[in-house]
């Protein structure tokens, strides 16, 4: 049981800087998403976490306890690593009881202990095996167990899913959301893909060139993005941003840019007169006939997703639209195009830090 | 633990390896240096004395080393050239999916493991005057009428044991180049053909341009090896006859060993060091350009 | 149905292939064919004219004799006999001293430039190669006298030592490029699964990195068991003389029965052959990444 916290972390490699002072808090028996475009950090902070890499500054405490000194295998974490990190030497039940030999736990508690944790993970006819003769899934498998077979104070994760095909992951992803709530310990997972983020966390910490975006409930991170990063790499396909200025007309507040212009909600009022990006997500557009409600656009390609229907649209600038199936157009076809008044986002066009969100409601 | 930088720890760690060689290699360069200094001859402790570079002055007027510089250079020139070639062919048909490969593979380290020695000795009893097999085989294939006393002739001395060198030292060079091979992209290939390039067109554009540096890497290594060629050369011909296979590493041991002339002997060293260290820093700039020295 | 015949064509690359391997196959196995052959013949078949190429009698009866060191004496060449039994022996331990020196000088130096960023790493590798390109007569002058003067002419310790030159630059770079084969993940895995530095380096590190340390053994080993220069000149008698010297020794007395010389032959590139054949994936793979040994 650990509660995690993380106060002015910061790792440099000479000039340049990977972590830039990290601030976190991770509750007891919580799951918390580290997500990032690759290089933004999260892996580096997860190795500080863990003890493998030692911070520049910034100190790390387990239940308050400082610990940034605690050499990795002097910290009570456990470990799932990208590359599985299997022992090729060692048998599946050599791999996964490795650390309680090494925490000297008796031999025959070892081994049953192995087999508990093998037939929760439905390996445990693969005990006698090399990793080299796994298949991905199941050398994945072997590398959770060798985690949970571990009492650590938190587990770790560095993005376990990634060399998995696209089916298993999935099914894995479940999976493993099930499995921290058996568990009930605390979980910090890193990972570049935003749905397993959405998807597994109780709480998502979004990096971005070593500095913490926001962190926040996968709702909140999704509906009121706290900057444009943060908007545009949560979500896919990713928020259409559209840049223009506010005016005062008529006693109407509007949003008026070279592609698109367009009355803003009264909750809006407070955002003082400046240059903003307006953001919509593009299943808040709707698309009607080319005599519809709404400004005109062209067809630039539709992409039938199944239920929906990814469309881009060409109204001075391309949008995408996610539309429900079915919907037939072709290039360059009329359609009129609507912005869901009570879904848009404004941000600062200068610092993207975000400046009205609607408020989360069900929709 | 106590806190050691990455270097302290690097040089802890190769500190035992560097102590080692600098007592092996480095001090005994710097003494034999010392002693190509002087006239010293073991059977005539007494009469050593400082001669300052009188030893490397006589070379330039010593007949027995200058025929053995032109024979070195013969020497090198020709194994090098047979190697580099039958190595490539070799490679490129080791390259090639064929029944029995994995045997030829085999085959082609066998010389690899044979002793200097044994190679000499084998080949000795192959090319013997009077019982030797090679003029059995020529015989019976009616090339030659009479047995042949291959190895009395200088030139026919001469070329066998290059030949008998080449043998001993063709798989290294074959291993190299297949490495070399290995790394060219199947992709390659296959859009050379459907850019509709012959096999020769493909061999050259993109075959060749791959081997180059393999290619370098052989041609250096394999020139150093055949100019300290000893090992065959001692036991096939010691030298002879005549001069005719007295490369200059049969010289300096035998100016050494058995004329215990230390300080000449010494003097040949350097100079064979010096020409080896001018090719080896051909070597170090090759591996450089590929990046092996990268960390 | 009707086909349409295809254009038949000659198969021309596989035929070159196949002669081309054909010709290669007898060039490198023939010589060695000869004397393997040759040592399980009696001496007139060995000479006979025309030779015969399968031995129609043969005979262990080569092999036999260094058994019997006395009956040597009554045979031409029979010093060289007497020897051989103890020069099989002293290639042995040499040999296999040089082969253990050698991982335990190397295994940390490589470690270092496997897994630390130091400054002067390149400068020492390149230290390190230099050192290998140094020719053995370099050295076998001044090494002479330092071992006369220490009292170790004619013992395994002189040897054991000028080999440690030679093997100990290639060791470290074949070493160097295995290490760095090895993931890092896995120590990191080490490390969280409770292991100290040791630990790791000895129950996950090492083991992972086997094939390197067998490689390198088995280089060490060959480099030493086939030297000759060095052995020529720090041995006087069968208390260090190995198997090369020995081998010379039949080569170069003129009186040498062929048969014996062979079979001498044969028992001195019988060790290295087998170890080249046992590993030779790993030794290709060594040789290709240290493209250092020659």
């Amino acid at each position: 049981m650990a509660h995690v916290r993380l106060a002015g972390l910061r790792k440099a490699y000479g000039d340049a800087v990977a972590v830039a002072g990290l601030d976190l808090d991770v509750a007891d028996r919580e799951f918390l998403t580290l997500v990032g475009p690759s290089g933004c950090g999260k892996s580096t902070t997860l190795r500080m976490i863990c003890g493998l890499e030692r911070a520049t500054a910034g100190e790390v405490f387990f239940d308050d306890e400082p610990v940034g000194y605690l050499p990795a295998n002097k910290r009570d974490v456990a470990m799932v690593f990208q590359s599985y990190a299997l022992y090729p030497h060692k048998t599946v039940a050599q791999n996964i009881g490795f650390a309680l030999r090494m925490m000297r736990v008796p031999r025959d508690e070892i081994a049953r202990r192995v087999t508990e944790t093998a037939r929760a993970l439905g390996i445990e006819k693969l005990l006698a095996r090399k990793p080299k003769e796994l298949s991905g899934g199941q050398r994945q498998r072997v590398a959770l167990g060798r985690a949970i077979i571990r009492d650590a104070g938190a587990y770790l994760l560095d993005e376990p899913l990634s060399n998995l095909d696209a089916q298993l992951r999935v099914d894995m992803r479940a999976e493993l959301k099930r499995l921290h709530a058996d568990l009930a310990r605390t979980f910090v997972y890193v990972t570049h893909d935003q749905v397993e983020a959405m998807t597994m966390s109780d709480r998502i910490a979004v990096l971005h060139e070593g500095e913490l975006q926001q962190c926040a409930r996968p709702e909140e991170i999704y509906h009121r993005p706290a900057n444009m990063f943060v908007a545009s790499f949560m979500g896919s396909p990713a928020m259409n941003f559209v840049p223009g200025r506010i005016v005062d007309e008529d006693g109407r507040r509007l949003f008026r840019g070279p592609a698109w212009e367009q009355e803003l909600p009264a909750e809006a009022a407070k955002v003082a007169y400046r240059d903003v990006v307006l953001g919509v997500r593009p299943e808040d557009l709707r698309l009607g006939g080319p005599d519809g409600e709404g400004r005109c656009g062209k067809v630039f390609v539709a992409e039938p997703l199944g239920a929906d229907v990814l469309v881009t649209v060409d109204v001075g600038t391309l949008v995408k639209a996610r539309v429900p199936a079915p919907f037939r157009a072709s290039p360059d076809d009329p359609v009129s195009v609507v912005f869901r008044s009570d879904r848009l986002h404004l941000f600062d066009a200068e610092s993207g830090v975000a400046l009205y969100a609607p408020a989360h409601t069900e929709r | 633990m106590p806190k050691l930088t990455e270097t302290r720890r690097a040089c802890l760690l190769n500190g035992p390896a560097i102590v080692v060689l600098a007592a092996l290699v480095a001090y005994p360069i710097g003494y034999s240096f010392w002693v190509s200094l002087h006239r010293q001859n073991l059977k005539r402790p007494k009469a050593t004395r400082f001669i300052g570079l009188d030893n490397y002055l006589s070379l330039w007027h010593d007949p027995a080393f200058l025929a053995s510089l032109r024979t070195t250079a013969l020497f090198v020139l020709l194994v090098v050239s047979m190697t580099v070639v039958l190595a490539t062919v070799l490679a490129l048909v080791l390259n090639e999916t064929f029944l029995g490969r994995g045997v030829l593979r085999s085959l082609a380290l066998l010389p690899w493991a044979m002793p200097g020695v044994v190679n000499g000795l084998m080949w000795r009893t192959i090319f013997d005057a009077k019982t030797g097999v090679l003029n059995g085989l020529l015989t019976q294939l009616g090339v030659v009428d009479h047995y042949q006393a291959w190895l009395s002739s200088p030139t026919g001395a001469f070329f066998l044991t290059a030949f008998a060198q080449v043998w001993n030292t063709l798989p290294f060079a074959v291993i190299l180049l297949l490495a070399g091979l290995a790394t060219i992209p199947k992709d390659l290939y296959d859009a050379a053909t459907v850019d509709r390039a012959g096999v020769v067109q493909r061999f050259r554009q993109v075959t060749l341009p791959w081997l180059l540096h393999p290619l370098l890497i052989v041609l250096i290594l394999e020139t150093m090896n055949a100019f300290k060629a000893f090992d065959t050369i001692y036991v096939l011909t010691g030298g002879g006859p005549g001069d005719a296979t007295d490369v200059i590493a049969v010289l300096n041991i035998r100016t050494a060993l058995t004329y215990t002339d230390f300080g000449l002997g010494s003097a040949y060293a350097w100079v064979i060091t010096l020409i080896t260290l001018l090719v080896s820093l051909g070597y170090v700039a090759a591996l450089y350009r590929k990046g092996s020295f990268e960390l | 149905m009707s086909t349409v015949p295809l254009r038949y064509r000659l198969p021309w690359k596989k035929i070159v292939v196949y002669a081309l391997a054909a010709c290669f196959a007898l060039y490198l196995l023939m010589p060695f064919y000869w004397i393997f052959a040759m040592s399980f013949m009696h001496e007139v078949d060995a000479i006979a004219v025309p030779p015969q190429w399968i031995p129609a009698k043969p005979t262990l009866e080569n092999y036999l004799s260094f058994l019997k060191p006395n009956a040597g004496e009554a045979l031409v060449g029979g010093r060289a006999i007497e020897e051989t039994p103890f020069a099989l022996g002293n290639s042995l331990v040499v040999a296999i001293a040089t082969a253990a020196l050698n991982l335990l000088l190397s295994v940390p130096a490589a470690y270092a430039f496997s897994r630390l960023r130091f400054r002067g790493a390149k400068l020492l590798l390149i230290g390190y190669l230099l050192t290998r390109m140094v020719p053995s007569v370099a050295i076998i002058i001044p090494f002479y006298l330092m071992m006369r003067s220490l009292d170790l002419l004619d013992t395994y310790g002189a040897l054991i030592l000028s080999y440690l030159t030679f093997s100990l630059p290639v060791t470290i770079w074949v070493l160097k490029d295995f290490f760095r084969a090895v993931p890092r993940e896995l120590e990191d895995a080490a490390r969280v699964d409770r292991c100290g530095w040791f630990r790791t380096l000895w129950t996950v590190f090492l083991p992972v990195a086997a094939p390197g340390l067998v490689a390198a053994a088995v280089f060490s080993f060959m480099t030493a068991w086939n030297e000759f220069m060095f052995a020529l000149f720090m041995t006087s008698t069968k208390a260090a003389k190995t198997m090369p010297v020995v081998a010379a020794n039949f080569a170069t007395d003129m009186n040498t029965q062929f048969t014996l010389m062979a079979a001498a032959g044969v028992l001195a590139v019988l060790p290295p052959l087998l170890l080249v054949l046992i590993f030779q994936r790993l030794l290709v793979q060594g040789m290709a990444a240290g493209s250092v040994k020659g």
